[in-house]
């Protein structure tokens, strides 16, 4: 469904910056990634939902050998965050000294990748310790 | 009743050979291993990923077998990641129950190991999350690593408890000549010395990949190993979807089905084929299967429980780690040396007294899972 309202299109133009999931107007289940289709209820009204983007570390760990694209990042270390809001996502962890799982992160905008040289850089969201 | 007539399978290795003459090279042992001709088979089944690096973009599996062995029956083909060839098995399976078919060969084939290896691992990574897990810089191992990092802080495992994962395999596979690392020694030390992949995953953690083919026919014709049970449960894509990481559900789904299909408990399995995928998920398919409390499967290795004179002997063939992991060949692999080991033909790895038997193959991260309980007649 096309949606008018201005702020919200453009917060989607700028989507790396959010975490958008859904939320359904029904049951006011929260899902990422968004879904058009509730899958607690089966309603099929869901509206965005931009998440706070604070959350705990679940689970981390340190990548030394990269996929294509990320040569030089290595090592960075990547982590599934438990969101405050329920949901989890994963991402990767930027700025600390000791990563410890339950460890309060907050979301940050960083780069994610780019196209080579003088590509593209594909910016979105990495997480950093929050105290 | 459904029974396993013949194996087969190639070398897992680093032959740079054609796909057909692999398939073929598994289906000709098979055939000669229970005595009947292509002719006496009724269908197929098989399993392969369309390695996009090979060289070969064979896409229709199905009708190239029809060429290869000019045979114009039903061919069906199943791709599922990892898990292809148990898939696979599983599906015939369900053909054989409607009742139209005698003999059904079963094959999964991949050739991996031709190209450069970073294509290879792009490749492999596919089977982690696309769109929300990719571009995160996960890939498959760093995804296994998250899961492992929670396994083990929470139930003190080690890196040394992986590390005696990754030497058992390497000491069978050391004894299996159709595994990769056959006569080739591995000590422990290079194991733990060995560098760091996706924390706490080490090169040495990580399966190995190949080339490869394996085959079998399973028929309604009495032989002396029966498919007693047979289960495939799938769950969520990615572990960031799930409750939690530290069981794998579709693992434990398939295994109670298979049990209760079969009869049996967990204590009553002699020999068991495992997804050691990565060493860390053999840890934790001890305990999704029952073979100890949520937990302890640090204990079982470290008792060596699982070793080749242990209690519980698993991966006999070394495992996805020591005998290669040509994706869609493994599960069938699997059933491969379970058949071997209760005809008491598999030479010096030989575990001796084998009634139940046990093949757990694994697709993604614990996203689908195929569990087969065999018994010797
Ligand atoms: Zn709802």
């Amino acid at each position: 469904m096309y949606k008018s309202n201005i702020v919200m299109a453009w917060r989607k133009t700028n989507r790396g910056n959010y975490i958008i999931g859904s939320k359904c107007k029904e049951c006011h289940a929260l899902f990422f990634p968004s879904r058009t289709r509730c899958t607690k209820c089966e309603s099929n009204k869901l509206e965005d939902y931009i998440f706070n983007g604070n959350g705990k570390i679940f689970a981390h760990s340190t990548v030394f050998y990269p996929p294509a694209g990320l040569e030089k990042q290595v090592p960075y270390t990547v982590a599934i965050i438990k969101l405050d809001e329920g949901p989890k996502m994963t991402a990767q962890v930027v700025e600390f000294d000791d990563l410890k799982v339950g460890m309060k992160v907050q979301s940050c905008v960083r780069e994610l990748y780019s196209d080579g040289k003088s590509g593209i850089i594909h910016y979105g969201i990495k997480f950093r310790p929050s105290d | 009743m459904m029974f396993i007539r013949g194996v087969g399978m190639t070398k897992f290795g680093i032959q740079d050979v054609p796909s057909g003459q692999m398939i073929y090279e598994s289906a000709l042992e098979a055939l000669g291993d229970c005595g009947i001709s292509m002719n006496e088979i009724d269908a197929i089944v098989v399993s392969n990923n369309d390695i996009i690096s090979n060289g070969e973009r064979q896409r229709h599996s199905a009708s190239m077998l029809s060429s290869l062995f000019q045979k114009k029956i039903p061919i069906v083909a199943v791709t599922s990641g990892c898990s292809g060839g148990g898939t696979a098995l599983w599906t015939a399976i369900r053909l054989q129950k409607s009742g139209n078919y005698n003999n059904i060969l079963v094959i999964g084939f991949e050739k991996m190991v031709s190209n450069l290896s970073s294509k290879v691992t792009d490749e492999m990574l596919m089977g982690a999350e696309r769109l929300y897990e990719q571009s995160e810089g996960m890939n498959f191992p760093a995804a296994n690593a998250l899961v492992a990092q929670q396994y083990m802080s929470i139930y003190d495992a080690t890196s040394d408890d992986l590390a005696l994962v990754a030497y058992k395999n390497h000491q069978n596979g050391y004894l299996n000549p159709k595994a990769r690392f056959y006569k080739k020694k591995i000590s422990i030390d290079e194991i733990k010395k060995s560098p760091v992949v996706a924390s706490p995953l080490r090169l040495f953690d990580c399966s190995i990949p190949a080339n490869g083919a394996a085959a079998l026919i399973l028929s309604k014709e009495k032989s002396d190993i029966e498919v007693i049970g047979s289960a495939e449960e799938t769950d969520y894509l990615a572990p960031f979807e799930r409750e939690d990481m530290i069981s794998w559900d579709a693992s434990k789904k398939a295994a109670a089905e298979a049990y209760k299909q079969a009869g049996i408990y967990p204590d009553d399995i002699d020999v068991a084929e495992l997804h050691d995928a990565f060493t860390s998920v053999e840890l934790i398919s001890y305990e999704d299967l029952g073979f100890c409390k949520k937990g302890e499967a640090k204990e079982l290795i470290r008792k060596g429980i699982t070793n080749l004179n242990g209690k519980l002997p698993v991966n006999t063939s070394g495992g996805l780690k020591a005998k290669g992991h040509p994706i869609s060949a493994t599960g069938i692999s699997q059933i491969y040396e379970l058949v071997k080991q209760m005809r008491n033909e598999a030479g010096e790895r030989q575990v001796s007294n084998i009634k139940y038997a046990m093949a757990q193959n694994i697709g993604g991260a614990g996203s689908n899972v195929t569990v087969h309980i065999l018994k010797k007649c």
